[in-house]
């Protein structure tokens, strides 16, 4: 992580180098179609113009953040970062063979613990109202084809 | 008067009873998130895109269209009783509304806000519905090279509204018109990278794009500063203004909405410039400056009408061109699209109820507004004080089952929870996720649009500036650029944005 008080803004400079990586990815990959004339513009065209435009707009943003001072990225927010996305994945993973009836209190339970401020009470209480509101909304309310019961269980 | 005609006939497609019942939803949504600070019209209207799907195109824009406006008054309310803005639109009005508050004028400032928002609110539907029908008519004379044209003129519009660096907001915008390449290209037939993933055969869901980039990456910018809250205004005073204040708020009134109105129409506008232009002009032409930031009731009604005139006109361009101006609007043009409606100006002749019924639940929607909001203040206030920890595990759910029930495919739950990510940690660079989003919705028009008008050419690139519509909108783009470079006009954007910030 860049941590820097001196010379050049860490902001800039990870963003210009992001900017560059994702611009030189996508016209690396743009190559494995054809390029095509104005006349007649094959599927690579467009990509790749705009492919170089991303690569010199992170050079430009690059090299201005190396030049300029600016304030720095500052600490990541780990739990957040982990509470939050983590249990976004795992219902993913798991909202097909155990339902909304697990998946929705695991991902407000773990996700719930994100926030410093997290009580037992709220999260139980929350974990609870949100199961069955998106049981009785989503699933019976606008029939949304969502599993509502383990598969496990035969439900 | 034809005008008359269509109106009425927008006005019965809204009276029917199942839209005026979407139009109080939307308009009531509207204002619960408004309220509610850390959730924003366009992570609402993300939210709830899945649950349009099943509804008359009609019903939904009404609905959609509702929260947006329903927002900026619900906004207001938080920002002039506890000095927490919920729309950035309404940061200004927080500067004078607060100190209205702290001086027990609290009601007078809700009123005068809503008041502002009805008067905007009937002007702006008005200009709608004037200025729409011309607009698209010139649209439909438009050739692919002039589409093209006005989309770049869009998208660096956009750039010069953003904040934060121009540069970056640039490079956001290019990202977004990548992230649109990705899928099956429609004239070859071939997978652009894709890496052989059959989900992204159709290309990124939008609505996973959406989700990610504003409802999650939110909640994780928001826990990052979870704030303790501010003590709650409880004396909200006599609601009338008096006689005295009555006199002062017409002209910033009036003069807010004209100015919003027409700052709503430029591409890239919306709600936001436009309060912060009008509560800079009341400030200028005042007789007492001195009075503004001290509870000056000018500084609550000017702004409040602007962003109210601004929401609704910033409507124009996306109705007539489906050229979206804002993020808000890019949603709206997605919601059209999955609907099977392709914005532009054919909308207006091909679907008519749509079109009109649109415009007049505008002016339902804000008479709903006012009659429901002053009584239901302290609804409101109340909703106030239910905590983030307790919100934002609902939002996280209704984006996970929401995004699911597109498609029902989890690869759509994952793609989301990555935009998630990659919007938090492009938000922590200082790259606002607005451009990109835009970008993302113009970028496969744009690429068919460019195709189109060079094959009509032969490949000749002067197509672009031989024509003189398309040379005249490119022309304005530059404009915009120079302006944008010019050191002194760049101070000032920053200053302006970070002002009141």
């Amino acid at each position: 992580m860049l941590q820097t008080g001196g010379r050049g803004s860490p902001r800039d400079i990870a963003a210009g180098a992001l900017f560059v990586v994702i611009g030189c990815a996508f016209g690396w990959f743009a190559q494995d179609h054809e390029l095509g004339t104005p006349n007649r513009m094959g599927p690579a065209f467009f990509p790749t113009v705009l492919a170089v435009m991303m690569t010199v707009l992170g050079t430009v943003i690059l090299v201005q953040g190396l030049r300029r001072p600016g304030e720095p990225i500052g600490r990541w927010p780990w739990r957040a970062i982990l509470l939050v996305l983590g249990p976004g994945i795992l219902f993913g993973l798991t909202i097909r063979p155990l339902g909304m009836i697990a998946a929705v209190p695991l991902l407000v339970g773990l996700s719930s613990l994100a926030s410093r401020q997290v009580t037992a009470a709220g999260l139980v209480l929350s974990a609870l109202a949100l199961t069955l509101f998106s049981i009785a909304v989503f699933a019976y309310g606008l029939g949304l084809p969502i599993p509502v019961f383990s598969r496990l269980l035969g439900g | 008067m034809e005008i008359l005609g269509d109106l009425s006939l927008g006005l019965s497609v809204v009276l029917s009873p199942l839209n005026l019942a979407w139009c109080l939803i939307g308009v009531l949504l509207g204002t619960l998130i408004g309220v509610l600070p850390g959730l924003g019209p366009a992570a609402t209207i993300a939210m709830l895109l899945p649950a349009t799907f099943g509804l008359p195109a009609v019903s939904s824009m009404i609905m959609l269209a509702g929260i947006y406006y329903g927002a900026q008054y619900g906004g207001s309310t938080t920002a002039i009783l506890i000095n927490l803005p919920g729309e950035t639109s309404s940061v200004v009005t927080a500067l004078d509304g607060y100190q209205m508050a702290r001086k027990g004028r609290a009601g007078a400032a809700l009123a005068t806000a809503a008041i502002g928002s009805f008067v905007a609110g009937t002007v702006a539907t008005a200009v709608v519905a004037f200025l729409a029908p011309p607009l698209a008519g010139i649209a439909l004379n438009f050739g692919a090279a002039e589409y093209f044209a006005l989309m770049v003129l869009g998208l660096v519009a956009s750039v010069a509204l953003a904040r934060g660096p121009v540069l970056k907001a640039v490079a956001m915008v290019v990202l977004g018109l990548l992230l649109g390449t990705i899928g099956t290209d429609i004239n070859s037939g071939e997978q652009r990278f894709t890496f052989d993933i059959p989900e992204l055969a159709d290309g990124i869901n939008f609505v996973a794009l959406a989700m990610g980039m504003f409802g999650i990456a939110e909640i994780l910018t928001n826990l990052d500063h979870e704030a303790t809250r501010k003590p709650l205004t409880r004396v909200i005073g006599s609601l009338l203004p008096n006689r005295e204040e009555c006199r002062r708020i017409i002209g910033p009134i009036l003069r807010g909405t004209g100015l919003g109105s027409v700052l709503g129409i430029l591409p890239g506008g919306g709600a936001v410039l436009g309060a912060f232009a009008a509560y800079a002009i009341e400030k200028k032409i005042s007789k007492t400056p001195q009075a503004f930031g001290q509870g000056a009731i000018e500084g609550v009604a000017a702004p409040e009408s602007a962003n109210n005139a601004g929401a609704q006109t910033s409507f124009i361009p996306m109705l007539t061109l489906g050229i979206p101006s804002n993020p808000v609007m890019a949603l709206m043009v997605g919601a059209l699209t999955i609907q099977g409606i392709q914005p532009g100006p054919q909308v207006m002749s091909e679907q008519p109820e749509l079109f009109w019924g649109v415009i007049a639940s505008m002016w339902i929607g804000n008479l709903m507004l006012i009659v429901l909001n002053l009584p239901l203040i302290g609804l409101w206030v109340r909703l106030l004080t239910i905590p983030y920890r307790l919100l934002y595990p609902a939002i996280l759910v209704f984006c996970c089952v929401g995004v699911l029930s597109l498609n029902n495919l989890t690869s759509d739950v994952y793609l989301m929870i990555l935009f998630g990510l990659v919007g938090y940690v492009l938000v922590r660079l200082d790259c606002e996720p607005a451009p990109l989003l835009l970008g993302f919705i113009l970028g496969p028009m744009m690429e068919e649009y460019l195709r189109r008008a060079m094959i009509l050419a032969r490949g000749d690139m002067t197509t672009f500036v031989t024509r003189p519509i398309s040379l005249a909108l490119l022309l304005l783009t530059l404009a915009i650029i120079l302006v944008l470079t010019l050191p002194r006009v760049r101070a000032k954007r920053e200053e302006a944005f970070e002002e009141v910030a």
